[in-house]
């Protein structure tokens, strides 16, 4: 125990023992995203995705093995029909908020592993140009995941590099989605109701968000590259939908410490 | 300790990926088989009449099928393909099926083509004249015996409660009312139960609506009720005839079917198009589009009318009626709105 607060102390740049600690990323991504949804079309569509990725960790200087961690994440697609004679846009914005904890030297010097848990939401949309009365999904959940990482620093010559790695899986949860064949006009405009909430489990709703990260210091910056891979299935109401995506990501990561009188 | 738990998550993970919820497309190619059997099986889990259409009309799908599978060449040419393709859509002789290529729109327009048109867009316009009024989709003036004259020619065409406010206003002073959507096509629903709903002092049940639950012919939802309520704006009090024809369809059927049940309107012409399933859409491995019908909806006595709605009171465009510039239907209505009797 003492050797994880020891490490994560160096990593975030503690300095005093009454002080909140808070690491902020924020960081832009393109990539490529595969997206299926079966009330929309029974054709995967392909294309280019941006993401906002924030995220913001902290904790107390005297307890550094704890750490408390929110994340948005913010994305927008534009994707074809394998015959490129349609398009969907889609957009997504999911927050998640939770904890870790973490140890030290598990199964070498300086690797450090954490597991947690978050909850989070998600609301976004798909929309397909030339669809007529189902033109458009909705999207809605909320969930309850697993969080697991890890995090090992690397010294090439005097240079520190940081190698993080977090995945986060959503183990229950709740989604909307309509019925099998039923129209936007009878949920919104005559109010009925069908099933439109499910309960999401791993087995309807596997989603599985994993991030690689190098954080590189540069003068007083810190140089953040990644790689976001954020798959999304589901399968209620008959309706089967992916969404997975894979992302280069640069942004920048600052700490901050708060001191408390 | 750790390692345990984390050698236990690690399986966990893997086990989760390996046996994994993914949920992958059909698998197709870009060929003239796949194409067709990609069209099949769309209507076959999709569409909603398949049982309906059994029994009214001894449509067997798989049949079908078999049937338009042996036209099929691996050489055959777009234009042949969509010609198979067509054909065996028309068979659900639905006019809510449609294939649209880059081409053409394969369509199914019997339901108004092989049927007296009993409209005269010449003679209408005549009783229009030049100086009627236009709010959104409505045209409309008073005819010289004092009768409201409404024109909607396409529930594509949108109309606002404003609008619905100036009109009824308008015509507020008239003895009657005589709403004329002979070759109305549909568009939007909204605007079907707007217009409806000027025309009813209370909930009235309208009909049904249901869909589809699961790919089987039979998987349907409960069907749900459907009411007109009344709307906060100007209503019509007085009596009201709608001119109706074969082209009246899919909104415009679904408006005849709620409109009957307002108690001082009738409906006078011919029997409706049709078109009651709400049309999704959905495309081919190569590409084009199909529209099909998705959700059934049924009048109050759960009667299907798929296939048009009866007017309350049957009447025909006479030609010699029209050779004098007359418009039988009209006349006929407002010769009725000057002893309404209902």
């Amino acid at each position: 125990m003492r050797n994880c607060c020891a490490a994560l102390l160096a990593m975030t740049c503690m300095t005093a023992a009454a002080q909140t600690v808070v690491t902020r990323s924020n960081a832009l991504g393109v990539g490529r995203a595969h997206v299926l949804d079966t009330y929309l079309s029974p054709t995967e569509y392909s294309g280019t995705q941006m993401q906002y990725l924030h995220q913001s960790t902290r904790h107390s200087s005297t307890n550094a093995s704890n750490t408390w961690q929110h994340m948005l994440q913010m994305d927008l697609s534009r994707t074809y029909n394998p015959s490129h004679r349609a398009t969907m846009l889609g957009g997504d914005v999911r927050y998640d908020a939770g904890w870790h904890h973490w140890w030290s030297d598990v199964w070498l010097p300086g690797l450090q592993l954490k597991a947690g848990a978050q909850t989070g939401l998600n609301v976004g949309f798909l929309y397909a140009d030339r669809n007529q009365n189902n033109p458009a999904q909705a999207r809605a959940s909320v969930h309850l995941a697993a969080s697991v990482g890890g995090a090992y620093t690397l010294h090439i010559g005097r240079m520190p590099l940081r190698l993080s790695y977090q995945a986060d899986l959503p183990v229950v949860g709740a989604m909307f989605s309509p019925h099998y064949g039923q129209s936007y006009y009878e949920i919104f405009s005559l109010g009925h109701t069908d099933h439109n909430v499910r309960a999401t489990h791993p087995v309807n709703a596997l989603w599985l968000r994993q991030q690689f990260g190098i954080d590189i210091p540069i003068r007083r910056q810190t140089l953040r590259l990644g790689y976001l891979s954020d798959l999304r299935n589901s399968h209620v109401n008959q309706l089967r939908t992916h969404q997975y995506s894979r992302a280069f990501t640069i942004g920048i990561v600052r700490t901050f410490h708060i001191t408390h009188p | 300790m750790s390692k345990r738990i984390f050698r236990h998550l690690a399986l966990i993970l893997l086990s989760l990926l390996t046996c994994t919820a993914c949920q992958q497309a059909d698998e197709y190619e870009d060929t003239p088989q796949d194409n067709l059997l990609a069209l099949w099986r769309i209507i076959d889990q999709h569409y909603c009449f398949l049982d309906y259409k059994q029994q009214a009309l001894g449509l067997d799908w798989n049949e079908v099928y078999s049937r338009y599978s042996q036209r099929l060449s691996s050489d055959m040419t777009t234009a042949q393909l969509r010609e198979v393709m067509c054909d065996m859509l028309s068979e659900l002789q639905d006019g809510h099926v449609n294939l649209y290529t880059a081409s053409d729109v394969g369509r199914y327009w019997s339901w108004h083509e092989d049927h007296p048109k009993n409209l005269d867009e010449e003679l209408r316009e005549s009783y229009l004249g030049t100086d009627y009024r236009i709010a959104s989709g409505l045209k409309y003036r008073i005819l010289p015996d004092n009768i409201g004259y409404i024109v909607y020619e396409s529930f594509t065409q949108a109309i606002g409660e404003g609008n619905l406010d100036e009109v009824m206003a308008y015509l507020s002073t008239c003895n009657g009312l005589i709403l004329d959507i002979r070759g109305n096509g549909g568009g939007t629903l909204t605007y079907a139960d707007r217009l409806a709903a000027r025309f009813t002092n209370e909930d009235r049940l309208a009909g049904y609506i249901s869909h589809k639950t699961g790919p089987g012919h039979n998987q349907f939802s409960t069907p749900a009720p459907e009411y007109i309520h009344p709307s906060p704006g100007i209503r019509w009090q007085k009596p009201c005839i709608v001119l109706t024809n074969r082209g009246c369809f899919s909104a415009a059927n679904t408006f005849v079917r709620n409109i009957q049940r307002c108690p001082r309107v009738r409906t006078l012409g011919d029997q409706t198009g049709g078109g009651s399933g709400m049309p999704f859409s959905s495309e081919l491995p190569c590409g084009w589009a199909i529209r099909f019908s998705a959700c059934p909806m049924y009048d109050c006595d759960m009667n299907q009318i798929e296939f048009g709605i009866q007017p309350h009171i049957p009447c025909a465009l006479d030609p010699a009626d029209a050779a004098r510039g007359y418009d039988t239907l009209i006349e006929t209505a407002r010769s009725i709105l000057r002893n309404p009797g209902f």
